[in-house]
């Protein structure tokens, strides 16, 4: 990816200050002009002349000099972080966080569990309020909690704040500053360490935070057992505070969702228009929606085009069915805005093989369902927009209907999207489940209807990637689904597993099978999709909100929507039996954030239908009781089926409340027997993402015998200087001879250590003190890799203070294998990582001085969806159509500067202009994250 | 005796005063054998065992080859080299010493005391009578023989020259005979070459990929073979300073390597078991002489009538292999085929003994269950120096619970196994921890004072440096309490503490984790050389207690004692009182009954102090009658001492808390069923 990113490198470089420029210009004179004009009045209202930098921290000015993103008077459409005051430890990792592969759709569907079992925990108490007084809520009131949900608060804001970037943004740096005030509180709660003005270790931050996410999940898991039986009537509640917090990111959030649904589409469509001329007319539809929407990103706009698609659709209610399936996707994923852009970040990565477009936009989805219910509200909100949008619409509609087709031939071209198409079974397998459950009980058949539209829009997708599999598929489909519809929800289920896993066949081998089952979901969601959003769309009184549109697409897809269930359905099977083959290929970690995804997809399709559906349904005018409560059932039900999925998939991804879901009819069926057998799945993404496993190896040198020791990391600490004692070794393999290298340091730190003098080791089979040999190995290592710098250390000379050492470190921009069972130059790809983030510090002391943070953007509209959240890149993508771009933001706190790659990577090897700072925390992610 | 001393920073390391539970005569090997050394002259076989003795063998009699032990090391015997034709046995070992033997007398002559850590291995050059040894140390030191053996008590410096350069652990060393190449083998997996004659660095040969285990030169110092766990053999042409040849013959670690005289065969064992004649010229000719039971730690080639090959494992047994058929047995692939050894029948076989390969220290901390690797079960007693009883065959998880007892004595002595026999080490820090009643040691003189707490550490050291006058010294003029001890066979007349260690137990002064500083057997302490050294060795703790009489301190217990909430009674004040830990719950009812409740105080002081023992006695019985005390909700036996209770009852880390609870007298009976029903089920 790296290398390809250097060819078109030059060309993004040169062009990014004009197409910044560019970006705030045109934007704000040609297409939107009247997004524009109310951005730039406050633009100039704020002055530019200050520039981004400026007002945020010391080291801005500096940085201005040296990265000299910005020209205009707007500052970079990027969310930032406020310096709270010596705070910039914290906003570098917030931001590295960010922009972390699979991090946000961790958080998100831990948030969205969280607040599910809170309120299931309040629905206990209010049952034993009798009984036991404040017992559940006290402990819901986890601390750990509390950070869950303000971190994905922040990052809803920051997602929000680039939605309504035209709005907001001026010259002043913080006009897209995000405080991140609470989650200060929190940690420093949590932790007095972090307490004070003073400096403090982001190292020693980022494995508090990690450290609390995970306790998050296990108190999780511990509670979602105990509240298992009451999660469902939580589940109601819990839209309320849903839709508090949906309020809180209105928007923005629904923005950011579309506008990353737009992107993915865009790029999808992007995609499909290299495959197939048709693209091109639906990227410039979305362009032309963007436009209309003005200020907001091209990606954003594109979504916003969708949403206003749907919303169009919502209204005119009888949009072509193909478009109203894609704004009913669009909307799922403009519902889940921040979160979908969130999800897009990190899933885009992994998805990045694929489809980048389908791909988007299913993770769009699934996050969308968990912020489906906060993004309800927004979608509320946002359904004003897309009335406004609603114009643009229809023309897109029309491109969409043609990109869809257009689509599945590019896809079809395009073997490498399934990646983006598993992401869509796992939606269609979750959108099925939900069909199962309408089709069980009223209430599940606008699951349903959300199901089939889920479908529809993975059928799009689908469509996308093979389009002569859609096209057969979907006949077969439709008559199968009708066939099917009647089938008992046990093989429903089955069939979502299998989709799922067949999905996960199709990322992972992408064999044939997988992908002509989806491939037929797809189809068949296509037409029968269509079909129901036109049915849906006929039912407009649900839809009120654009939004909505899923929402009243799912009440019109009640009408019709059994058939469509059914459809899905028996869709499902043949899924299922592709899938049960794919599954069995799947990799466990793979298919467990796949599952996540889906699980966070399912609930978000579910969310349409069901809790999203819920906080939807009240705005989307569908009978507000009876609609919550099959968005409730829909939300168990789509957890349970998704959890089974997870399950079989990865034990660790979901864990499911199946009863509560089972109780209920539609859910009844859905979590047959399966769903109970199934065990209930941990929540554990910090430890998938973060953590790895390492090997001590001690081998006795009398005996030659070796101990091996297991020990779990979530970081690894590199030794700047290595030991003078070794260095006359001459048997060293290591190619580099500068021993500044990092990949060097990193060998030295797995080097073997020598147990002798008064250190020997007690062997156990000598039974007596002998010399050993200590060696360190990689044995599992994690999808993100943390390596922390040991630059504080408490050196003699500075009586035991830690001092810093500020030596030059080459970072390599990837890793090479360190796996031990490797032979040395292993060429897998999945093990390798590449660099995506650095927290360096200026200063001398670890108490003193500044971080920032360092994160890549990979801005391809096409390939990786890395997730457009910025409007910059939308831009790039849209005006200057450049296929791929990777871009470094430089995160100064409030101010974020853009940087090419290649101007990163000069940069990185200190040639003329340097990094802020000496790189002191670096993450590097699996390659295979993201192609 | 003579020993060298470089500067021996004596003194500055914590010494440990160590001694081995053993038989007075040690006929086998009790442990794995590393060493080997044949002399043809008079048929003997010289082995250096890790149970750190020295034995000679008689190689023509099967029935009973044993002929003598030299024993001075305490720790394995690494290496041994045959000088002087056969009349001076050269020793490297694991105690940091290097040993110069009368090879046919059997007596430590000298020890040398240049090395710093374990001393791995040792060269012989025949035609100069010149030695080298080499260890952990990372030294090579050289050492004239003549010298050696001219050393005296009163002459006792060597001049040595040292080979340095070394990177990292000598764990092999090679000298050809005229003495004028030297080869050491290390974990810096380099050959390194010097000149002995002018301590000049020659060469580093690279190849091997680990250590370095086993070096064989050829007689004029231009080849050399080289064993390493790498799994290879290689073939140096030391003239070229390169690898002319590499042999894979075994699947794990080379550790031993021979060559006979014209350099063309090698024999070669290691970890895989398996040794291996391969042709040094021919590689394709090997034969798989056998298969051995136990890792290869030596091979010796005997050149007598009929040669043969000595071979020792980590097992303690010694055989002897015929080898005379083992030439060009095998050639063309061997890759695929699986090869039956040559012979499976030793000719001879050296029989080793068990060694002890499991313990467990018995909550007295005085008993030691241990397993040897015949799976028999044993009891020794760590006090007198003796197996109490072989329980033989018995499976050790249930001989452990049967010896369970309910008692808590803290750890005095640690316990180590490295040489296959019991070894106790007391050190200062925790050898004085443990007190026990004469009742309790059974001690025969008890009748007068049952109660009387000896501490068990300090008793042990001066049965062990029983015979030590400077210890008697102080003894003879009665400022300790004399009792008789039941008398030991081998003890004179000599006055001596509670109990006895047998005589031939070997006593060892050595740092901490390092090197040994003097080692000898108990009943020598009074001899003119052993006096001299005991009296630098000696560490101060141990004089204390052991010359001047000086008893170490209770241990104090810190605890409460407060009433048990169900007897209603207001807590007055919540005292932290202390006591020996040693005081046993009796008297602590005794104190509450007295004390706290004041029953019959007034009387009960004033018998006590004008009747004795006799009031006393009442007392205690009477306090028992209307007293109970608890911790944690149970009721205590008067029997136990506050220690255990703390360890079994109390169980945390915080100050003993004690309730006590007065009885009335009508329910005394009823608790009386109560409490053996609850001492049953304890």
């Amino acid at each position: 990816m790296v290398v390809a990113d250097d060819v078109n490198g030059p060309a993004k470089k040169k062009p990014r200050l004009s197409l910044k420029a560019s970006k705030k210009t045109t934007p704000s004179t040609a297409d939107e002009a009247s997004k524009v004009a109310s951005a730039t009045p406050l633009d100039f209202t704020n002055n530019s002349e200050t520039a981004s930098s400026n007002i945020g921290s010391d080291t801005q000015e500096v940085s201005a000099e040296s990265c000299v993103p910005y020209d205009g008077p707007l500052v970079p459409p990027v969310s930032s972080l406020e310096n709270l005051g010596n705070t910039c430890f914290l906003n570098s990792i917030l931001q590295v966080l960010r922009y972390t592969p699979k991090f946000l759709t961790g958080l998100t569907e831990l948030y969205t569990n969280i607040i599910i079992l809170e309120k299931a925990a309040k629905e206990k108490f209010k049952q034993e309020s009798l009984k036991e007084e404040n017992e559940s809520q006290e402990e819901e009131t986890d601390l750990s909690w509390e950070l869950v949900k303000h971190l994905y608060k922040m990052y809803k804001d920051m997602d929000n704040n680039e939605e309504r970037y035209s709005e907001i943004a001026s010259a002043d740096v913080t006009s897209m500053a995000v405080k991140p005030n609470r989650i200060l509180d929190i940690i420093r709660e949590f932790n007095p360490m972090f307490e004070g003005n003073f400096q403090h270790d982001a190292q020693e931050l980022l494995r508090c935070l990690l450290c609390y996410l995970e306790d998050a999940e296990k108190a999780l898991n511990v509670k979602t057992e105990e509240f298992e039986p009451y999660i469902v009537k939580p589940i109601a509640k819990a839209n309320s505070i849903m839709t508090k917090f949906l309020m809180a990111g209105k928007t923005a959030a629904p923005k950011c969702e579309q506008a990353k649904d737009l992107k993915n589409g865009l790029t999808s469509l992007n995609l499909d228009t290299k495959l197939a001329k048709g693209d091109v007319l639906e990227v410039h539809n979305s362009s032309t929606q963007k436009k209309n929407q003005s200020k907001r990103k091209a990606s954003k706009r594109l979504s916003e085009s969708d949403l206003t698609n749907e919303k169009d659709s919502r209204n005119s209610t009888e949009l072509s069915g193909r478009r109203r399936l894609s704004a009913g996707s669009v909307d799922e994923t403009r519902s889940q805005p921040s979160v979908a852009t969130m999800f897009n970040k990190s899933e885009v990565p992994r998805r990045r093989l694929g489809m980048r477009g389908a791909v988007v936009s299913p993770p769009a989805s699934s996050t969308s369902s968990q912020f489906a219910s906060t993004d309800l509200n927004n979608n509320v909100d946002f359904m004003h927009d897309v009335n406004n949008n609603e114009n643009s619409v229809p023309s897109r509609n029309p491109l969409r209907s043609k990109s869809p087709a257009e689509l599945a031939s590019s896809l079809g071209k395009l073997s490498c999207d399934s990646p983006s198409k598993d992401t869509d079974l796992k939606e269609a397998q979750v959108r099925l489940q939900k069909c199962d459950r309408v089709c069980d009980s009223p209430l599940k058949t606008v699951s349903a209807n959300e199901a089939i539209k889920n479908l529809s829009f993975n059928k799009r997708k689908r469509d996308m990637d093979s389009p002569i599999n859609k096209f057969t598929n979907q006949a077969v489909n439709r008559t199968k689904v009708t066939a099917e519809i009647n089938e008992s929800p046990a093989k429903r289920k089955v069939t979502f597993d299998q989709d799922t896993s067949s999905s996960f066949q199709l990322r992972h081998t992408y064999s044939p099978i997988a992908t002509s089952p989806k491939t037929l979901y797809l189809n068949n969601s296509l037409s029968p999709t269509a079909a129901f959003k036109d049915k849906m769309c006929s039912p407009s009184p649900l839809r009120r909100s654009p939004r909505k549109s899923e929402s009243p697409l799912k009440p019109n897809i009640v009408t019709t929507p059994t058939k469509m269930c059914t459809t899905v359905t028996k869709m499902s099977p043949c899924n299922l039996i592709s899938s049960a083959t794919s599954s069995a290929i799947v990799s466990p970690r793979r298919q467990s954030p796949r599952l996540n995804r889906n699980h966070l997809e399912s609930p978000t399709a579910n969310s349409s239908n069901s809790p999203k559906a819920m906080f939807k349904s009240p705005l989307g005018s569908i009978s507000p009781s009876p609609a919550k409560r099959k968005v409730n059932f829909d939300l168990p039900h789509a957890e349970g089926i998704s959890s089974p999925n997870a399950c079989r998939k990865s034990p660790r991804n979901v864990y499911i409340l199946p009863s509560p879901k089972k109780s209920e009819s539609t859910s009844s069926r859905s979590s047959s027997a399966e769903i109970k057998k199934e065990p209930v799945i941990r929540y554990d993404f910090v430890e998938r993402l973060f953590q790895g496993t390492m090997m001590l190896r001690t081998k006795c040198i009398e005996c030659e015998f070796s101990r091996e020791r297991k020990e779990d990391f979530q970081d690894v600490s590199v030794p700047l200087r290595r030991e003078k004692e070794e260095v006359e070794s001459d048997e060293e393999v290591e190619g580099e001879v500068d021993d500044s290298c990092l990949s060097k340091l990193m060998s030295a730190f797995s080097e073997v250590e020598r147990l002798k003098e008064d250190n020997k080791y007690f062997c156990e089979n000598c039974f007596r003190y002998v010399e050993a040999e200590r060696s360190l190995h990689y044995e599992v290592l994690p999808d993100v890799l943390t390596l922390h710098l040991k630059r504080f250390s408490a050196s003699d000379r500075l009586y035991g203070s830690l001092t810093k050492i500020n030596d030059h470190i080459t970072l390599p921009v990837t890793l090479p294998c360190l796996q031990y069972q490797c032979p040395r130059f292993c060429n897998k790809p999945s093990h390798r990582y590449s660099l995506y983030g650095i927290v360096t510090h200026a200063g001398t002391t670890i108490t003193s001085g500044h971080y920032l943070s360092y994160v890549k953007i990979d801005s391809n509209s096409k390939n990786e969806i890395k997730v457009e959240p910025e409007g910059p890149n939308a831009h790039l993508a849209n005006l200057s159509t450049t296929p791929f771009s990777t871009e470094w933001y430089e995160c100064d706190d409030e101010a974020i500067r853009i940087c090419s790659d290649e101007d990163f990577r000069q940069k990185l090897i200190g040639k003329e202009s340097s990094l802020m700072g000496t790189p002191y925390v670096l993450f590097y992610h699996r390659q295979n994250l993201l192609s | 005796m003579t020993s060298h001393r470089t500067s021996t920073t004596q003194g500055r390391k914590k010494v440990q005063v160590s001694f081995v539970i053993r038989d007075e005569v040690e006929r086998h090997h009790r442990s794995g054998v590393n060493a080997l050394q044949f002399d043809s002259l008079l048929n003997r076989l010289y082995s250096a065992g890790r149970d750190s003795i020295i034995r000679i063998w008689n190689t023509r009699t099967s029935k009973d080859p044993y002929i003598l032990s030299m024993e001075h090391h305490t720790d394995w015997v690494n290496d041994i080299v045959l000088c002087c034709n056969g009349k001076t046995l050269i020793s490297a070992s694991s105690d940091t010493t290097v040993k110069v033997w009368n090879a046919h007398k059997g007596f430590c002559m000298s020890t040398l005391r240049t090395h710093k850590d374990y001393v791995k291995a040792l060269a012989y050059a025949r035609d100069r009578e010149q030695v080298a040894s080499a260890g952990l140390d990372r030294a090579i030191f050289l050492w004239d023989v003549n010298t050696l053996t001219a050393l005296t008590a009163s002459n006792n410096t060597v001049t040595t020259s040292s080979l340095a350069g070394n990177k990292d652990s000598i764990y092999s060393l090679a000298m050809n005979p005229p003495g004028t190449v030297v080869v050491s083998g290390s974990t810096e997996k380099v050959l390194r070459v010097w000149d002995p004659r002018t301590c000049q660095k020659l060469m580093k040969l690279k190849g091997h990929t680990d250590n370095v285990k086993a070096l064989v030169l050829n007689r004029d110092g231009t080849q050399c073979l080289s064993g390493s766990s790498d799994g290879t053999i290689r073939l140096w042409h030391l003239g070229q300073q390169r690898c002319v040849a590499t042999y894979r013959v075994h699947d794990e670690g080379v550790w031993a390597l021979q060559a006979n005289d014209s350099f063309t065969t090698v024999y070669s064992g290691g970890r895989d078991r398996q040794i291996w004649a391969t042709d040094i010229r021919n590689p394709d000719n090997r034969t798989l002489i056998c298969e051995e039971k136990a890792p290869v730690l030596k091979l010796e080639l005997s050149h007598t009538e009929n040669p043969s090959l000595w071979v020792a494992t980590t097992d303690s047994s010694i055989r002897n292999w015929p080898i005379k058929a083992a030439t060009s047995r095998h050639s063309g692939d061997y890759d695929n085929e699986h090869y039956a050894p040559a012979f499976t029948q030793p000719d001879f076989t050296i029989k080793g003994g068990p060694s002890i390969r499991q313990y467990l220290v018995l909550n007295d901390k005085r008993h030691i269950l241990t397993r040897d690797t015949d799976d028999c079960v044993a009891l020794w007693d760590v006090l007198t120096a003796r197996k109490v009883e072989d329980q033989g065959r018995v499976d050790f998880e249930d001989e452990i619970k049967k010896q369970f007892k309910m008692v808590f004595v803290p750890n005095w002595f640690s316990v180590d196994l490295k040489t296959g026999l019991l070894t106790i080490h007391l050190e200062e820090s925790d050898c004085f921890a443990a007190w026990m009643s004469m009742k309790e040691l059974g001690i025969p003189g008890a009748h007068d004072a049952p109660e009387t707490k000896i501490n068990i550490g300090s008793a042990l050291l001066q049965a062990l440096l029983e015979h030590w006058p400077k210890a008697n010294l102080e003894e003879l003029q009665g400022n300790f309490t004399i009792f008789i001890p039941f008398t030991c066979g081998d003890r004179a007349g000599v006055a001596s503490p509670y109990f006895s260690v047998p005589g031939h137990t070997p006593v060892i002064f050595s740092e901490v984790g390092g090197r040994t500083l003097f080692r000898l057997l108990c009943r020598d302490a009074g001899g003119e050389t052993e006096q001299m050294l005991l009296n630098e060795t000696v560490p101060s703790w141990v004089v204390e207690v052991v010359v001047n009489k000086n008893m170490p301190k209770f241990n104090k217990i810190p605890f409460f004692l407060q009433p048990h909430p169900s007897t209603g009674i207001k807590p007055v004040k919540k005292d932290r009182l202390s006591a020996s830990d040693m005081i046993q719950v009796r008297k602590v009812i005794e104190h509450v009954y007295e004390k706290v409740l004041g029953q019959g105080s007034d009387a009960g002081s004033q018998t006590a102090n004008s009747n004795g023992q006799d009031k006393e006695d009442d007392l205690t019985t009477v306090a028992e009658e209307r007293v109970e005390l608890m911790c944690n909700d149970q009721i205590l036996d008067p029997n136990m001492d506050l220690r255990t209770v703390k360890h079994f009852i109390w169980k945390q880390s915080g100050d003993l808390t004690l309730h006590y609870r007065p009885l009335v007298k009508k329910d005394y009976h009823s608790f009386c069923k109560y409490s053996s029903l609850n001492s049953g089920e304890s």
